[in-house]
């Protein structure tokens, strides 16, 4: 509990400060909150004195006990609304950081993190745990350290007037604390299912959503609801699991509690009776007996909450410390655009330590302003060089240099701002249009967008969209065909305009009545660049500088189309194949 | 439920004995001036009165709790499931329509808040409300008078925190908002996390999710600074019902309408009446909170299903048919506009037409993904209206571009198609769909878990395990949309392939998005802004359509090394076959040169 606690505690970091503030203020608004109760006792002693002795009261006295009371009253709500403009919004204030931080290593990660955590992990760690945290983090610290602060003034004072009666305070709240300590191990024991299980819901969720059409397609809702269903059966489970742990821990701590308070009148009668006590101060314990503890007694909840805590800020520590890959990147200006590969091989992990070799000992350049065309089977890994040199993934040996300096000197937003990516498979962002074109050129003008969208040959079907440029698109929005989606990409790499070009089967995806008009969209995008391209298309590769012909994850042959196809080989096949598969149905 | 409702008010009442207990101690010292040794077996009998019903309190307290959470728990699973089975059951437009952060907010998040209310509250909520009643009424026993200023606070504190709370439902609106907002901009940020790397450089983060973290942010700071000073003066003003006791209990005192022991117990009682009161307070909140959870829930409950007879109809014969199909996915602009179309029992037919032009719109309506705004779609004579939805999908095999690979392993994915095929069967439809090499390659083989097959094939490769799919499932009907991306030529060479094992014999119907695939076919319907404008084989087409043709020229433009016209007429399937086998060739020569 205390490890939660102090993890909260640095996990606020900075505001810290204005955390103990509030403790400080607490103090004070436990006493004004106990001392009605006193006021009342010691009034209540003195009309037991005045039956007992036939005398008269003060005729004041109510009004004087009015007047005390409503001061404690105003004392209090000037003490804990100091409290909360203080303390109450640090959890929201930290929240909102780590969401930022989060968001920020989240792009600096390599693609490889991705492949081993699942989404759901992720989601449910920026989501429902850090909502967890801004709501309960430091209200539960607050509980936990206010219910104490209130027991502790009430037992402070009972060893000033009865010693004895500040024992069993004392006693009672350490026994109390053992109960409090077991639920929290049995929270911290329990909880991380019911974690899992929610992220397993998350992932479900997602997986039954993204499943939606193919259920349908092929009527097999169940191989959909399955896996959803046995994630909500699993949560339930775990759930009450939690309950069956709690409650009687629950139960005891406040029966504890409970019991303490009755001993302490018990103990407060004697005194009473050996004439220690006063009997105003006695009739003080006897009010408090009932609500002396009631602070500690709720704070099982807190414990149970602590551990749940405890657990979301392992979770947010956990992904807020993956090693960006870019760690001991500089920001580096580049003044060349050059791509060499020196001798690069690289694994996938498979995150078990199992590795699967895809690239092995690759050398090339690929001078500025060139245009460089891979070609190879489906598999050979085309797509895992584009990646290293974006560097997505770190090479396992060799290095691969931009400009004459190894990608790994520079951080990510430096060596990614050279690049405009298009990739095979389009992502299209749930907003505007032209939001999703102008993403990655910030502060582009609406004039920009339309001339990048122009050049992209998509100005026209956006027009023709009842919104324009503001037509929201994105998962729901199936209003766009394929082709569309891609030209918008290709309008986003040309209004991000960087040196460098790296296309992904770009030209294999659009329609045919579009090819042409595409093609000069795309030569309009490579106009002057240094040009990547995993190539499909004949006349690309033709019209390529320098090829490079990858199999199994080596180059088995380079040079210019008129080269490799006048000597035999690799090349001169797979351009038959070619041949054939652009021709055969003609 | 009930049951836990019946515990918790026992254990309520039982929670009353000790301040009884507190009462007539207090009494007997009160009364006793010299001698209390006297008085001792009075007292200590309270003192085990008091700990006795504390501890049957708390076994009735423990007891309900166990109970109400079970109870509760398994509405929220209910709940869930049965906002699935919604889903699933929606069109999937209607499904579509919420987006995929607002969906896992409900079923994850929320759903969950309701917990608290349903566990605690409807059994607390009672038990407390009981609890301040009879301690009312306890307090109007001793004198009228004391009930009332014990009471005076509440009225007090609820008319400060209904002044300052009048916004509340619109700033909780405001905050559920947000809070979806930035739920939802997280999932997208996950999503596209490559677009993200590549595209956005310079800032923290990319804007819309700062931008989203900050509103929520700046949203709920306001909030609670605007509901501090009511909220803290009415928690100050509530819980001290001293405040009116103490004063209206001397002056009783002085009238001589009460004894001081009354008084004590007055001051007792107005004590344990806070817990209780503050509690009905705190759930102001938590009764929120279950009524918008619900209405969350509601949205998603309330989804219009897509109506289906429970019958199977009896079609006859694998035929499809369009007659003047108008549909739209929003109000306004029509997708297709009177579509009529026909294929015959074990006929190819192809669609063409620039992007957008609604070709991919009547697959997924074939494979009732949405319904028809007029007009009707009759597989054998039968509207796909009139026919179960498990019917329609065992009738048709609809590969879609974005075909999704479900949580488990590749193996189960393909027998999903059948889930009664064997292994073997399995095994054989991969094959048929040449999935093997592919798969072999893995580490984990048939095994490897989906997801991660996901990351590691490429878009063809997917596209070809979702056809083995749809090649064990064996269905009369299939309608195949060609992937627009991911379809560099010996991928395409071998879904063809595919294709053509999975359609032997079938209906095929396939919406291509490259002329070559479907020269072919025995119609061709070329489709243009969502309208069928010509019809008839490619040579005709070629001759009478004006769009067609510049669309083949543009597609032999495109390719340098077009060769001759398209006189070929070949069946679909023998070609793609051909063209495998000589790919094949090319690799086996490869790999032995």
């Amino acid at each position: 509990m205390v490890r939660a606690y102090n993890k909260i505690v640095t996990w606020i970091g900075s505001l810290k400060g204005r955390l103990y503030g509030g403790f400080v203020l607490s103090i004070f608004t436990a006493m004004a909150t106990a001392l009605p109760t006193f006021i009342s006792a010691w009034i209540l002693g003195q009309l037991i004195d005045s039956a007992r002795n036939g005398t008269r009261i003060d005729g004041n006295l109510a009004w004087v006990c009015l007047a005390a009371i409503a001061g404690c009253v105003a004392v209090r709500f000037a003490l804990s609304y100091a409290k909360a403009r203080i303390q109450e919004s640090i959890g929201y204030e930290r929240a909102a950081e780590t969401r930022q931080e989060v968001g920020d290593i989240l792009k600096r990660l390599p693609l490889g993190y991705y492949q081993h955590t699942s989404t759901g992990d992720i989601l449910s760690t920026v989501t429902t745990n850090l909502n967890t945290l801004e709501l309960e983090g430091v209200r539960q610290v607050d509980a936990a350290l206010g219910s104490y602060i209130a027991a502790g003034v009430i037992t402070a004072w009972l060893f000033v007037v009865s010693p004895l009666c500040g024992i069993v305070a004392l006693v009672a709240i350490g026994v109390a604390i053992l109960t409090l300590v077991g639920v929290n191990k049995m929270s911290a024991r329990r909880s991380p299912a019911a974690k899992t299980a929610t992220e397993r819901l998350s992932g479900a969720t997602v997986a039954l959503y993204n499943g939606l059409g193919t259920a349908k397609s092929y009527g097999t809702s169940q191989a959909v609801r399955r896996p959803f269903d046995k994630a909500v059966e699993e949560l339930r489970r775990a759930r009450i699991d939690i309950e069956f742990g709690y409650t009687p821990l629950n139960v005891s701590h406040k029966l504890i509690l409970e019991i303490a308070s009755v001993i302490l009148v018990l103990v407060a009668t004697a005194g009473l009776v050996s004439g220690s006590l006063e009997l105003w101060v006695y009739l003080g314990i006897a009010f408090f007996s009932t609500t002396v503890f009631s602070g500690i007694g709720r704070l099982t909840d807190s414990a149970h909450m602590f551990a749940d805590l405890n657990d979301c800020l392992e979770r947010v520590e956990a992904l807020a410390s993956a090693t960006p890959i870019d760690r001991d990147g500089k920001d580096i200006r580049l003044d060349r655009y050059d791509i060499e590969f020196d001798d690069v091989s690289f694994s996938y992990g498979d995150g078990n330590g199992c590795e699967r070799q895809v690239i092995h000992g690759v050398s090339f350049s690929v001078p500025e302003g060139s245009t460089c065309a891979i070609v190879g089977p489906s598999g050979s890994g085309k797509t895992t060089l584009t990646s290293l040199m974006a560097r997505f993934y770190d090479v396992s040996s060799g290095a691969v240099r931009i400009g004459g300096r190894d990608v790994r000197e520079l951080t990510c937003d430096s060596l990614l701002c050279n690049f405009s990516m298009v990739f095979q498979d389009v992502y299209l962002f749930n907003d505007t249009i032209a939001a999703n074109i102008a993403f990655g050129a910030e502060g582009a003008t609406r004039g920009e967008v339309v001339e990048a969208a122009k050049r992209a040959r998509c100005h026209d079907f956006i027009s023709a969209l009842p919104n324009g440029y503001d037509t929201v698109v994105g998962k729901g929005g199936n209003t766009l065909s394929g082709g569309e989606r891609q030209r918008i990409s290709i309008a986003r790499a040309l209004l991000k305009d960087a040196p460098i070009v790296v296309l992904d089967e770009a030209t294999a995806s659009i329609d045919p009545e579009n090819e042409r008009q595409i093609q000069h969209a795309l030569d309009e995008l490579t106009r002057n660049k240094t040009v990547v391209v995993i190539a499909h298309r004949l006349a690309t590769i033709e019209n390529a500088d320098q090829i490079l012909v990858v199999d199994d994850g080596r180059i088995v042959q380079r040079g210019t189309h008129a080269k490799l196809a006048a000597e035999p080989g690799v090349y001169q096949r797979f351009v038959a194949i070619r041949k054939e598969a652009e021709g055969w149905k003609i | 439920m009930i049951l836990a409702e019946v515990l918790s008010v026992a254990s309520v009442f039982l929670g009353l004995v000790p301040f009884y207990a507190v009462y007539r101690i207090i009494e007997v010292v009160a009364a006793t001036t010299d001698d209390i040794y006297a008085s001792w077996d009075a007292i200590l009998f309270w003192s085990v009165v008091s700990i006795a019903s504390y501890v049957l309190q708390r076994v009735f307290f423990g007891l309900s709790t166990i109970n109400a959470h079970i109870s509760a728990y398994t509405i929220l699973g209910t709940l869930r499931e049965g906002v699935a089975t919604k889903l699933m059951n929606a069109s999937l437009g209607t499904a579509q329509d919420k987006t995929i952060g607002n969906l896992k907010n409900l079923v994850v998040d929320k759903i969950e808040k309701i917990e608290i209310p349903l566990a605690h509250m409807i059994p607390e909520l009672s038990a407390n409300l009981l609890l301040a009643l009879a301690i009312a009424i306890w307090l109007a026993i001793i004198d009228w008078r004391i009930a009332l200023s014990c009471l005076l606070t509440v009225p007090i504190g609820l008319l400060v925190m209904g002044l300052g709370m009048q916004n509340y439902y619109k700033m909780y609106d405001g905050y559920l908002k947000e809070q979806d907002r930035v739920n939802s901009v997280v999932v997208e940020y996950i999503e596209g996390i490559r677009v993200v790397k590549a595209f956005n450089q310079a800032t923290n983060s990319y804007k819309k999710f700062s931008d989203a973290v900050s509103s929520f942010l700046k949203f709920t700071l306001s909030w609670m600074k605007s509901s501090w000073i009511p909220q803290h003066l009415a928690m100050s003003i509530i819980p001290t019902t001293l405040l009116g006791v103490a004063p209206v209990g001397i002056l009783l005192f002085e009238m001589g309408d009460i004894t001081a022991p009354e008084f004590g117990l007055s001051c007792v009682l107005a004590l344990a009446v806070v817990t209780p009161v503050t509690y009905l307070g705190a759930s102001f909140n938590e009764i929120n909170l279950i009524s918008y959870a619900i209405a969350d829930a509601r949205e998603f409950l309330d989804l219009p299903e897509l109506p289906q007879p429970a019958e199977r109809a009896v079609p006859s014969g694998a035929e499809v048919k369009f007659d003047d199909v108008h549909f739209s996915y929003r109000e306004g602009k029509e997708a297709l506009s009177g579509v009529s179309i026909e294929a015959s029992s074990g006929s190819f037919v192809a669609l063409v037409g620039p992007s957008g032009s609604g070709k991919s719109t009547i697959a997924r309506l074939i494979a009732r993904h949405w319904d028809v705004d007029s007009g009707s779609i009759t597989i054998g004579g039968v509207d796909v209206r009139s026919m179960p939805l498990s019917q329609l999908s065992d009738l048709v095999s609809y590969v879609s571009q974005d075909d999704y690979l479900l949580d488990g392993t590749l193996l189960d994915n393909i027998r999903m198609g059948r889930p009664d095929a064997t292994e073997e069967e399995a095994m054989a439809a991969a094959q048929a769909a040449s999935c093997e090499e592919f798969i072999k390659r893995l580490p984990q083989g048939w095994d490897t878990p989906s997801g991660e097959a996901g990351r590691m094939l490429s878009g063809g490769e997917r596209q070809r395990v979702c056809i083995a799919r749809a090649i064990l499932k064996d269905a009369p009907i299939v309608v195949f949309d060609e992937a627009t991306a991911f379809a560099d030529p010996e991928n395409e060479a071998r879904i063809q392939r595919s294709v053509a094992q999975l359609s032997k014999g079938k209906t095929l119907i396939v919406i291509a998005h490259r002329l070559s695939t479907i020269v072919a076919a025995n119609t061709i319907y070329v489709i243009e802004d969502g309208s069928v404008v010509a019809q008839g084989g490619h040579d005709d087409l070629l001759r009478e359509c004006k769009l067609y043709s510049s669309m083949w020229e543009a597609h032999t433009g495109a390719s340098t090394w077009a060769v001759g016209d398209g006189g070929a007429s070949k069946a679909f399937a023998s070609k793609a076959q051909e063209v495998d086998a000589r790919w094949c060739a090319h690799t086996i020569r490869l790999s032995l040169g």
